[in-house]
């Protein structure tokens, strides 16, 4: 029977090693309440917090935040992982995740090297306690050595995932809870879309509260390219963003001197616009004129792609997301990541993957 | 004189009184008064402000302007002078939008462009303007004019920027000073206009 590792009393340290002979060869990400963690010897337990040293599901390390995307730019330096701030590190060790804060992102939860970080029946997510007290031991004071030998172990494991359904329910919390908190929080919608692309391999920089000089919302990077980015996710200004996306292409080109060809311009949102808003009718002019093939990413794409642990290169971009007036179904572009998306996700064929029909 | 632009029904009563004080400053040929009287009768006022600008165009020479109904998502531009080839969207923005023509005036004009070239509702070409009219000129440090050149360098579109007060200088040449008014240089402006003209 599988014991479960109590923290020690509050006001001592606590954190987990992995015993000697104990080497996780897999981790599973499952949206059924219970992330696992194989071991070489083929025993698989439940995960949990090991309290690590650098606490990759609180703060992104500054070599993931502090990068050089573009000379100048006045970027938002908040390292945390979690948007709406839901992550509070304890004094005794160990995090907790605040349930009235959480907005069900799963950003954390691809962050967290044991699978610590689960689903939880009320929607949200929630730290879990590591069960099986075979393969840890149980530290009194902190060990750095040991510390940083399991979290390696743990990194060289390779990560699956089961996802067995995308509720409606999840998908409407989540939006719901968002806007609920980007009343209060100014740069919610900007760290929630720089977080999701850096969990999905995309290299960026937000703009910094304030910046009026340099317009862009973010500015991404892949292989050789440069994507100048807008996101408009709980205003109302869904046509604004073309205009946008065209006003952070002249400056990169203009002021930067970055080729044409060398820039991805991309546009974040939530839910797609009705048909006859215009929107797609001025990507397919904006392509027309320009050249600039316009690319989009609804939100729950990203919240997809995190979900299921894919990485997007250059040639994701160049081959995929684009959106006019003769595309507008974002079904197709997912299904490419995610072949069963249409059975596993109840909101396929919604406003999350095309314009309200 | 002024009076005659006021052939929108809706514009109130008390406006049309003002527009008999500015006929008044015209007929005295006091071109600062007439700009400044005129600028404050219509600072309160949106759709008389695009009504008046759509005027003041014809009358110092653009034959045809139109000016787009409230509502017309698929036709994006404010207004629009048009022409056998030379036609030039317009994006105006009225003293109760904002006081001075902005970065978002700008964006606008270089969409209104992109949707006139590639939908074809009037004919023109790359090389003619697309203007941002408002109330005033924006002030150096807005990037605003930062904004218009990156947008020539990249697209390489001209974007011009018009304020009523040079607006309503031209039209005091036209009307009153019966003098020419270059269209010429508005055809292909690009930045501000160039106020010692008026």
């Amino acid at each position: 029977m599988l014991k479960k590792f109590k923290p020690l009393k509050p006001e001592k340290y606590w954190a987990l090693v992995l015993n000697e002979g104990a080497t996780p060869v897999e981790i599973n990400y499952s949206s059924s309440f219970l992330n696992t963690i194989l071991f070489e010897n083929g025993s698989r337990i439940g995960g949990g917090c090991i309290n690590c040293l650098d606490k990759p599901c609180w703060q992104y390390n500054s070599h993931e935040i502090d990068i050089n995307v573009l000379s100048g730019f006045p970027y938002n330096n908040d390292r945390r992982v979690c948007p709406s701030d839901a992550i509070q590190v304890l004094e005794e060790g160990g995090v907790e995740i605040v349930a009235g804060k959480c907005i069900s992102c799963g950003i954390c939860v691809q962050r967290c090297p044991s699978g610590g970080i689960k689903y939880n029946s009320e929607g949200i997510f929630a730290v879990g306690v590591m069960e099986n007290t075979d393969m840890f031991t149980q530290l009194k004071a902190q060990d750095s050595e040991l510390q940083q030998k399991t979290m390696s172990r743990f990194k060289n494991a390779s990560e699956s995932v089961s996802v067995a359904k995308i509720s409606r329910v999840w998908a409407k919390y989540f939006r719901d809870k968002f806007i609920e908190i980007s009343h209060t929080q100014a740069d919610l919608e900007h760290v929630l879309v720089r977080n999701f692309l850096l969990n999905i391999g995309i290299s960026n920089q937000i703009s910094a509260i304030g910046n009026i000089d340099i317009r862009f919302d973010f500015i991404a990077t892949t292989g050789d390219f440069l994507i100048p980015g807008e996101s408009e996710l709980v205003g109302n200004d869904i046509l604004g963003l073309p205009r946008r996306i065209l006003d952070d292409i002249a400056v990169l080109h203009s002021r930067y001197n970055i080729p044409k060809d060398s820039i991805i311009p991309l546009l974040i949102l939530f839910l797609f616009p009705r048909k006859r808003s215009d929107f797609y009718e001025v990507l397919t002019d904006i392509r027309e004129i320009t050249g600039f093939e316009v690319k989009v990413f609804p939100i729950h794409f990203l919240f997809l792609l995190n979900l299921f642990n894919v990485s997007l290169d250059s040639e994701d971009f160049l081959e995929n997301f684009i959106i006019n007036k003769d595309t507008q179904d974002y079904g197709e572009y997912t299904k490419r990541y995610i072949s069963d998306i249409e059975t596993i996700d109840d909101n396929y064929g919604t406003e999350l993957y095309t314009f309200e029909k | 004189m002024l009076k005659k632009l006021t052939h929108n029904n809706h514009i109130a009563e008390k406006v049309v009184t003002n527009l008999d004080r500015l006929d008044v400053l015209l007929e005295n040929r006091n071109m600062e008064e007439f700009k400044h009287a005129a600028r404050r009768t219509f600072h309160d006022y949106t759709i008389e402000f695009y009504e008046l600008i759509g005027d003041i165009l014809k009358t110092i020479g653009f034959v045809n302007v139109k000016i787009t109904r409230e509502g017309d998502t698929n036709n994006r531009m404010d207004a629009v002078i048009i022409e056998a080839k030379r036609s030039i969207p317009i994006e105006i923005k009225s003293p109760r939008e904002v006081e001075y023509i902005n970065i978002k005036s700008v964006r606008q004009a270089l969409e209104n462009k992109i949707v006139l070239l590639s939908r074809a509702f009037y004919p023109t070409d790359g090389e003619i303007t697309s203007l941002a009219i408002g109330f005033q000129y924006p002030n150096t440090r807005s990037g605003v004019f930062e904004l218009l050149d990156d947008i020539k360098k990249t697209y390489g579109f001209n974007i011009g920027i018009i304020d009523f007060s040079d607006l309503l200088g031209l039209y005091y040449k036209s009307e009153k000073l019966a003098e020419e008014i270059d269209l010429e240089s508005i055809y292909y402006l690009h930045g501000k206009y160039n106020a010692k003209e008026v």
